[in-house]
């Protein structure tokens, strides 16, 4: 695991940022006033469950939204301009060649119709105008390499259904990196794949982000992958963050019901056999009707009648842990106060 | 891919025999048709008949040397007329109705697919309305509702229009669109709505992630897999106005195929609408093999189905 | 705290919240069924009700119609012949008059009714002029150049001035001098009972042969949809012809050669619900139990697959009613004195360029009823597709 916590300047900082879907039912809002900071040559892992916007976060950043999604507040600063704002030509010139992103699913996201050699040429002959055909051709065979695919002159003219999951994965991996850029977004790039597929994907990245010394964002969902991959974690829920801190942190010591409720519902090995693995009561909010308060209200185990109410700003937690709960405010009471007392949670 | 080239041609081949029968054998036995024996026909045609269709044989006899003929090329005489045979009515009928057809097929193409696509693009505006109103009036409205709506416009009340095709090239634009409506209207719907779910794809999603204008997002990516299902109906498509094409004909009294086929079966002329079915159906059949093949060709996913 | 769903009591804003509960969460939406569902998703779009609110009118107009009218759809009246349902008329000595398309002097009364042709006494074919006799006045009518126009005693001429509807015959007379309406009511109505009955007949046949190729699977389903790809190549068009020139024109005819065509697109629609449906647990369920086949496929198959192929029956009723036209209109359908739709744009259309309101009305009410069927069937889809559900 890597432990680095040089405090450097972000590359990317995301500020306030809201962002809605007009939908039959009314305007919805998935994000809901989203700030953080993505540093130099970090991995950043952001997990929530399905609905909590972690990945409209991430569509966000390059305004890939569908057409019903709207970025309504905020700011995404990036080498000195602001993305949400920024004209589309610029946008471009960013997308793909400084921020790329990999998807989650290899089987849908890879045009069916176009050789894998194809569309990663693409990508170059966007980003480096004026390279020779031959230089191109020579630099996706590099690139198909790079990703360990193997015998990849005779791979470079399949299509996308002549490969597996894994293999499709590894091209949209190599189409990302393909301009070096300074910021690769993840979004579950390992979901959709089989779990020893998945290992030798994070181990992919891994390795790519040392060699190129991209700052990562990685979505997951899976609390197992963000330990191994991760510096720093971004917990997720309703739209919003819960919690923030180093990997290490988080693990040890989780300042948030949600994050402990989560770390409490992952199968651990070394853990006591006979302990009974527990989950979160509940589903993910109604984001058409959010809860009032904090989102997690209506499933946190410790809520208060204050939480159901407001919601709370983010605590700062000691270092650079925030928390976004109201037992971390300086008037919460210590009595059955897991973040007060000093007391772990368990 | 040649698996299913084999399998498509077999299929085919087994829809003509069986059509081919089937016809036979109906107008076997229509009381009164060319195969009984009370006919109260000319001695001429009667031997003509007789000479032609083997009529002194058993059924099964005759429809073999029916099928011979045909294997020849020899799609029979006329019934009606003496001394015409089938073939001469589309000797003489095809250069129209062929010329007809093909301005339709190119009309078609030129106008659904962009309009297809302009509706999808500005999904939801004023452009994507008009066309999605053309598209409904053009399905709604049968083939000879517009032809005759058509010609009482453009020839009666405007005079811009030659009410009669045929003679010289813009006797041709009223029918053409006569008989692409229905055509066109339902290929700009089917060419919106697929564009529309293809640019809800994943695949875009990353293409756009690459930093490529949104031209080439679409002219690249989304097209080319949008027109799969257009290219998918156009074989039936391409049967439905050649088939259209008998009423089109007879509306503006053009000289193709068609006006050959309704009158003959006004007349009864049993033997040439025998004939002409055949002739049809192995127009229709090889044009819906030759664009299945080439939409194997277009998507190379297909080869593994 | 059970009546506040949830709204916390800030009196004490450390207390706890209520232990989750449905107190909490707020519970959105009531249960409907699945019909009110559809309906009620049906209602929002415009169009759907507009097609509705067609087809309801022209049904409406063709089966209690007749009721309201005092022609039938055969009474013919020579001497009314090719009237349309407005024109404009001549004034002359304080009488009004029409000149119809086949040159007969019409006198109106009472500002529109018409009350009979006008004797003609002579005919001067050179000149262009047809003199009449209205009891006692002398009228000539000029028809040597259009608008014709009448010429009093004097030689006073008189074009047409008057816009005039006829009260006769509201939507006009035909070439044999029949009420246009009766004879509209009576042909949408048998080109509605063609297009129902051979849509019925398709969706029998297309239940049956999907369900059971589905529900039986294996090479009996394997040759069955051989036989759906073989009729599937078949230009359905000449086929209807062919059976048509089998059987000969009528409405027997129609519906036999209308109704044994269709049903391929309903085969495949059914086979690939009921295949889906198939793995389902409560087939299962259903089988455990001992149920057989027939009552698994009757109760609970094809009930479930009910949504698809709704849709697809009233995607094939326009397309009926096309087909229904078309044949009509090539001279292969319902024989005279019969009307339908099509029949009577195929008449109408020798007298397009003096009558052309004779193929305008036909042809409106086969755009209305395609028109509002193709609008139904749309609705009914989206309203029944599952991905729009909330």
């Amino acid at each position: 695991m890597n432990a680095q916590s040089e405090i450097s300047h972000p590359i990317l900082s995301v500020r306030n940022l809201r962002t809605a879907f007009e939908t039959n039912d009314g305007s919805v809002e998935a994000v809901r006033g989203v700030s953080f900071d993505l540093r130099h040559k970090e991995v950043l892992g952001i997990v929530g469950e399905s609905g909590s916007g972690k990945t409209v976060t991430a569509m966000s950043i390059l305004r890939l939204l569908p057409p019903n999604g709207f970025i309504t507040g905020g700011e995404i600063l990036f080498d000195g301009s602001d993305l949400t704002k920024m004209k589309t030509g610029s946008l471009r010139r960013v997308r793909g060649d400084r921020i790329a992103m990999v998807f989650q699913d290899p089987m849908t996201s890879l045009n069916p119709l176009m050789p894998i050699g194809g569309q990663i040429e693409e990508m170059i002959r966007e980003h480096r105008r004026g390279m020779s055909a031959s230089d191109v051709k020579a630099e996706v065979l590099r690139l198909l390499k790079l990703v360990s695919i193997p015998e990849p002159e005779a791979r470079y003219n399949t299509y996308p259904h002549e490969f597996s999951g894994g293999m499709r994965q590894r091209a949209t991996i190599a189409m990302a990196i393909a301009c070096e850029p300074d910021i690769l977004i993840a979004d579950e790039p390992t979901t959709a794949l089989d779990v020893t597929i998945q290992e030798q994907i994070l181990i992919l990245l891994e390795n790519l982000r040392d060699r190129l010394a991209m700052s990562v964002m990685f979505i997951t969902h899976d609390l197992g992958v963000v330990a191994e991959l991760c510096t720093r974690v971004i917990v997720m829920y309703g739209g919003m963050i819960m919690e923030e801190g180093s990997t290490a942190d988080i693990f040890e010591r989780p300042m948030h019901p949600y994050t402990a409720g989560l770390l409490a519902s992952v199968p651990n090995l070394a853990s006591d056999k006979g302990q009974k693995l527990s989950s979160i009561s509940g589903s993910p909010p109604d984001m058409t009707h959010p809860p009032a308060g904090c989102p997690y209200s209506p499933r946190c185990e410790n809520a208060r009648n204050l939480c159901g109410a407001y919601v709370p700003p983010l605590f700062e937690a000691g270092g650079e842990r925030r928390s976004s709960c109201w037992l971390l405010a300086p008037e919460a009471p210590s009595g059955g106060n897991p973040f007060k007392a000093g007391g772990r949670n368990g | 891919m040649l698996m299913y080239a084999i399998k498509r041609t077999a299929m085919s081949i087994l829809t003509m025999m069986a059509l081919i029968c089937v016809t036979f054998l109906m107008m076997h036995a229509i009381p009164g048709g060319p195969f009984t024996s009370d006919r109260g026909l000319s001695p001429a045609v009667e031997a003509a008949l007789n000479e032609k269709y083997h009529l002194g044989d058993p059924v099964l006899v005759q429809l073999r040397h029916y099928i011979e003929d045909l294997m020849r090329g020899d799609l029979g005489v006329s019934y009606q007329y003496r001394g015409k045979s089938v073939n001469d009515f589309i000797t003489s009928g095809f250069p129209v109705s062929g010329r007809l057809g093909c301005a339709a097929v190119v009309f078609v193409l030129l106008t659904s697919v962009p309009l297809g696509i302009t509706a999808a693009l500005k999904n939801g505006r004023w452009q994507d309305m008009a066309v999605m109103g053309i598209a409904t009036l053009g399905v709604t409205i049968p083939s000879f509702v517009m032809a005759t709506m058509l010609m009482y416009i453009f020839s009666y009340r405007l005079g811009i229009l030659p009410t009669l095709g045929a003679s010289s090239w813009k006797g041709y634009i009223l029918p053409m669109i006569a008989l692409g409506g229905y055509s066109m209207a339902f290929l700009a719907r089917l060419m919106r709505s697929s564009l529309l779910e293809v640019m809800g794809q994943d695949y875009i999603r990353t293409a756009r992630s690459k930093g490529i204008s949104e031209f080439r997002v679409v002219t690249r990516h989304a097209l080319r897999n949008a027109l799969i299902p257009v290219i998918t109906v156009l074989g039936p498509t391409m049967a439905n106005l050649l088939t259209g094409s008998f009423v089109v004909e007879s509306i503006f009294a053009m000289p193709g195929i068609g006006i050959h086929f309704v009158s003959s079966i006004s007349n009864r002329d049993y033997t040439t609408i025998m004939g002409m079915t055949i002739f049809y159906a192995t127009f229709l059949i090889a044009i819906v093999f030759i664009v299945d093949i080439f939409y194997c060709l277009i998507d190379p996913r297909i080869k593994y189905d | 705290m059970t009546e506040g769903r949830g709204v916390p009591d800030m009196d004490d804003p450390w207390g706890r919240l209520p232990a989750y509960s449905e107190a909490r969460e707020f519970i959105g939406g009531t249960s409907r069924t699945f019909a009110l569902d559809v309906w009620s998703r049906f209602r929002r779009k415009f169009t759907s009700v507009l097609g509705l609110g067609l087809m309801l009118i022209v049904s409406l107009f063709a089966f209690f119609g007749p009721f309201f009218t005092r022609f039938s759809y055969d009474g013919q009246n020579l001497e009314y012949v090719n009237i349309p349902p407005f024109f404009r008329a001549i004034e002359r000595n304080g009488a009004l008059y029409h000149i119809t398309p086949g040159l007969k002097l019409i006198k109106l009364r009472d500002g529109g009714w018409l009350d009979g042709a006008v004797n003609r006494v002579s005919t001067d074919e050179s000149a262009k002029k047809i003199s009449f006799d209205d009891y006692g006045k002398k009228l000539v009518m000029d028809y040597s150049s259009r608008p014709y126009a009448l010429l009093d005693g004097e030689g006073r001429r008189s074009g047409p001035t008057q816009f005039v509807w006829n009260r006769t015959y509201l939507l006009g007379s035909d070439s044999l001098g029949r009420d246009m309406m009766a004879r509209l009511m009576y042909g949408a109505r048998v080109s509605l009972l063609v297009a129902l009955t051979a849509t019925l007949a398709n969706l029998i046949i297309g239940v049956f042969f999907g369900s059971v190729s589905a529900y039986c699977g294996g090479s009996i389903d394997a040759v069955m949809m051989r036989i759906v790809d073989i009729i599937n190549t078949l230009p359905l068009t000449l086929y209807v012809i062919l059976i048509m020139v089998f059987l000969d024109a009528g409405m027997t005819s129609i519906i036999v050669a209308l109704g044994t065509v269709y049903w391929v697109n309903m085969a495949r629609v059914v086979r690939g619900e009921i295949l889906s449906l198939k793995q389902r647990d409560f087939v299962l369920a259903s089988r455990t139990i001992g149920s057989s086949s027939a009552v698994i496929l009757a109760r609970h198959l094809i009930p479930n697959a009910m949504g698809s192929i709704l849709v697809t029956l009233t995607m094939l009723i326009p397309q009926a009613i096309f087909m229904e036209a078309f044949l009509s209109f090539i001279g292969l359908g319902i024989p005279a004195p019969l009307a339908s739709l099509g029949t009577m744009c195929s008449d109408a259309l020798g007298m397009l360029r003096s009558s052309p309101y004779q193929l305008f009305e036909p042809a409106f009410l086969i755009c209305a009823l395609t028109f509002g069927f193709n609008f139904i069937g749309d609705g009914l889809r989206d309203a029944m597709d599952p991905k729009l559900r909330r």
